[in-house]
């Protein structure tokens, strides 16, 4: 499709909610589902929908997503033209604000580089919501309904804070509410992704210059839906939206499921991430593995079930590792016990260890300790 | 453009034909190896890894799968300005075109781009050997001996010394004889099949065995044996660390087993030493389900396995194993999809297979009474459901064995 794609590394202050383990990284680069990070759904679905000129206002803790992303190859996004652009808060001489009060705000800050893009439309997208969003088919939707901006939705399970869609029968926004507590019942939460022609987000931005706006939500979308077509686009498929360990546990842990893969990961929407030459997983003689997600380069000589286990894992002997999360090279010691836990990167977990979250309050180690 | 201190040509355009089946429609480098690599990633990383970033690849048979394999060499860090990878098919110039007559045919034929380097020292090397190897260090030898041609040799077990080429070198690694295979052996010092040589000498050697009536054009056969009679100053430089040959069914399924073995040195995970491969893009992590029984085994990405047993075995990325099946010192490459109680012991299955329900595959040696051999399944085979595939039996690619 022909448009410019702009991802959000950050909630802003629009989602007042975060968690321990985005303390030390962006929201868009939370690793997720054994070898992902989470950015790279929204990244893989732009790709996937031919859009091939990316810019990420990265605002701050990014990092690891400078790492993760590099010159964009993997994603096929290393282009003469176009292709991955870094947009960090003070990239340009016409940035004028250091950390960007709202989404809106970033956006004001990279006018400059908007207006030097040549696509139609533009999708905004926070690179932190796990969904694979077909943008064709959102474009198409866009292009029928003649709306002036779309917004894609899921029904979805949310917290309290999410916003949410009022939405009439042609798919028009009435109204935007933010939840006023965690929901179990599905209801239709915005996953973030906005889609209106580049023209009409710079005639925006001029205006929003003037009067100082700087919510996405509160003035592009709430000012706008008396006067304006505002649509909403329905993501039938799997979606979430993470703001704590809790919400990034059962989501992490839902990917055992064979329809989320099915969801996530279909098979002609690739989702992409960064190569590494891991080599494949040991299974050594005493090894008892069940129903789990397991990355290269793991050694495994001890227990593991219901569990997702990233690149470079080690279980030694012993060690029984059940409904746990274990990031990139955690290691769990001989006859160590883990249950409901995250261990983040580098995590070591010496022998001899018992350590037990549960479902609701999952234990989450962060990275580099050592237990 | 700065000339290189050495660059490498590697000689990838063997049929393999002791391989069969694997090597029917694809060369013998492009085969698949270790659950994620494919042989010429062995040389290619070396390469990498020992400084030298120019490396020139001879194809010939079957080269397709090979060309889109290596593409720009980004995956091996090949993707350069000045130098990188570079694949070199044979080519017509003026009215005839020529195939690649013999290895040394091969590199005399490229005299052209190595020149373009201008180098002062070419390593030769082979798209047929898993082994690590630092080739600098090979060449600092080379230099330190003021060598002409150094030929890398490996010390193996005297009763086996008789199936190489053996070099006979003194005291100060100085070489006085080669043997091809000698029945009676003088020493343990096996050819690896990789040189180093001052360019020069070589240059010069390559052009005056063109000349020769009746040369077979090979470096083994002619070139290092003219030099040597020649009186140039020929080393034989020691490697010490793992290293197969794997042109044959049997060695290639024995490498692939020695990857499983902790007490065999090649460590693939060396962060020193990595071994770079063109890996898949969108792969989910493995999904081992249910009631499944692994051990001593290597599992890569988007491999599936439910309610089956899995020993001493490799699996490449996007296996998938059924109920009820079982595996033991098998080698099953991508995609290959194995139904429900399958047996699949002491065999190689090339990528895309189709194993229907209830298949056998392949026998342990002690439990078979005819000649034993490792059973083959080639690439987009299917082996329909109960039908047996006999040890040393090989499958062809893309035929369906099913009841007579």
């Amino acid at each position: 499709m022909n448009a410019l794609g702009i991802i959000f590394s950050d909630h802003y202050s629009e989602s007042g909610l975060f968690n321990s383990l985005t303390a030390i990284r962006t929201p868009a680069s939370l690793p997720y589902a054994g070898r992902y990070r989470t950015i790279d759904f929204t990244l893989s679905a732009m790709v996937n929908a031919q859009i091939t000129n990316v810019g990420i206002i990265a605002k701050e803790n990014y990092g690891s997503l400078v790492d993760h992303l590099g010159s964009g190859e993997d994603w096929d996004l290393n282009r003469r033209k176009g292709g991955l652009t870094m947009l960090s808060p003070l990239a340009r001489p016409d940035s004028h604000t250091i950390a960007a009060r709202g989404r809106l705000d970033a956006l004001r800050s990279i006018k400059g580089y908007i207006e030097d893009q040549q696509q139609k439309y533009v999708v905004m997208a926070f690179g932190g919501a796990v969904a694979n969003v077909d943008l064709d088919e959102m474009l198409r939707f866009h292009e029928q309904s003649g709306s002036y901006l779309t917004i894609a939705y899921a029904d979805i399970p949310a917290n309290k804070g999410e916003m949410t869609l009022s939405i009439d029968q042609d798919g028009r926004i009435n109204d935007l509410a933010y939840l006023p507590a965690e929901t179990e019942k599905p209801c239709p939460c915005s996953l973030s992704i906005y889609l209106m022609s580049r023209k009409d987000l710079l005639d925006f931005l001029e205006e929003a210059y003037n009067k100082d706006y700087t919510h996405m939500n509160r003035e592009l979308v709430q000012k706008n839906l008396s006067n304006k077509k505002i649509c909403a686009y329905h993501h039938k498929e799997y979606a979430r939206i993470i703001r704590t360990a809790e919400d990034y546990f059962a989501a992490g842990m839902e990917i055992l499921e064979p329809a989320v893969q099915k969801g996530l990961f279909p098979k002609d929407r690739p989702v992409y991430t960064k190569v590494k030459d891991s080599v494949p997983t040991f299974y050594g003689y005493h090894a008892k593995v069940e129903n789990s997600l397991i990355a290269d380069g793991c050694t495994i000589k001890g227990t593991v079930k219901n569990s997702i286990l990233f690149r470079g894992v080690t279980v030694e002997e012993g060690a029984v590792v059940e409904n746990a999360i274990l990031m990139q090279k955690s290691k769990i010691g001989a006859d160590s016990k883990v249950s409901y836990v995250i261990t983040d990167k580098n995590v070591t977990i010496g022998a001899n260890n018992d350590l037990k979250g549960t479902p609701k309050a999952p234990f989450v180690i962060g990275k580099d300790k050592e237990v | 453009m700065k000339n290189k201190e050495a660059l490498a040509m590697l000689l990838a355009g063997g049929q393999g034909s002791r391989l069969y089946v694997l090597t029917q429609e694809t060369a013998k480098p492009a085969i698949p190896f270790g659950g994620k690599y494919r042989i010429i990633d062995f040389p290619l990383s070396n390469c990498v890894n020992s400084g030298i970033d120019t490396v020139g690849v001879l194809t010939q048979y079957r080269p397709l799968e090979l060309h889109s394999y290596i593409g720009n060499g980004q995956p091996w860090d090949l993707n350069r300005m000045n130098g990188g990878v570079h694949i070199l098919p044979p080519y017509v110039s003026g009215a005839t075109g020529e195939w690649y007559k013999g290895t040394a045919n091969a590199i005399y034929q490229n005299i052209e781009f190595i020149e373009k380097y201008d180098p002062e020292y070419v390593v030769i090397l082979s798209g047929d050997h898993i082994y690590k190897m630092d080739y600098n260090k090979m060449i600092e030898f080379h230099k330190e001996k003021k060598a002409d041609a150094t030929i890398a040799t490996l010390s193996v077990p005297m009763e086996e010394a008789s199936r190489f080429g053996i070099v006979n070198a003194d005291e100060d690694d100085k070489i006085y004889e080669f043997e091809e295979k000698p029945p009676v052996p003088k020493s343990n010092r096996a050819s690896m099949g990789v040189y180093t040589f001052t360019w020069k000498k070589l240059r010069h050697y390559l052009i005056e065995d063109e000349k020769t009536e009746g040369s077979s054009n090979d470096f083994g056969k002619n070139v290092l044996p003219a030099m040597l009679e020649a009186g140039e100053r020929m080393f034989a430089y020691p490697f010490d660390g793992y290293w197969k040959d794997v042109g044959t069914i049997e060695s290639l399924w024995e490498a692939n087993m020695d990857l499983l073995n902790p007490n065999i040195p090649l460590n693939l995970s060396d962060p020193d030493w990595k071994i770079y491969a063109r890996h898949g893009h969108s792969l989910l992590p493995q999904y081992i389900g249910k009631d499944v029984e692994i051990g001593e085994s290597a599992v890569t990405e988007n491999c599936s396995l439910k309610g089956c047993s899995l020993w001493y075995s490799v699996l490449f990325s996007g296996v998938e194993v059924e109920e009820g099946s079982k595996l033991n010192s098998a080698v099953v490459m991508e995609n290959t999809k194995i139904g429900k109680n399958c047996t699949i012991k002491y065999a190689i299955i090339a990528p895309d297979a189709i194993i229907e329900d209830g298949a056998i595959i392949g026998a342990e040696p002690e439990n078979y009474d005819g000649e034993w051999g490792i059973a083959v399944v080639g690439s987009g085979a299917t082996v329909k459901a109960g039908q047996k595939v006999l040890p040393k039996e090989m499958i062809k690619p893309n035929t369906v064995k099913e009841a007579e």
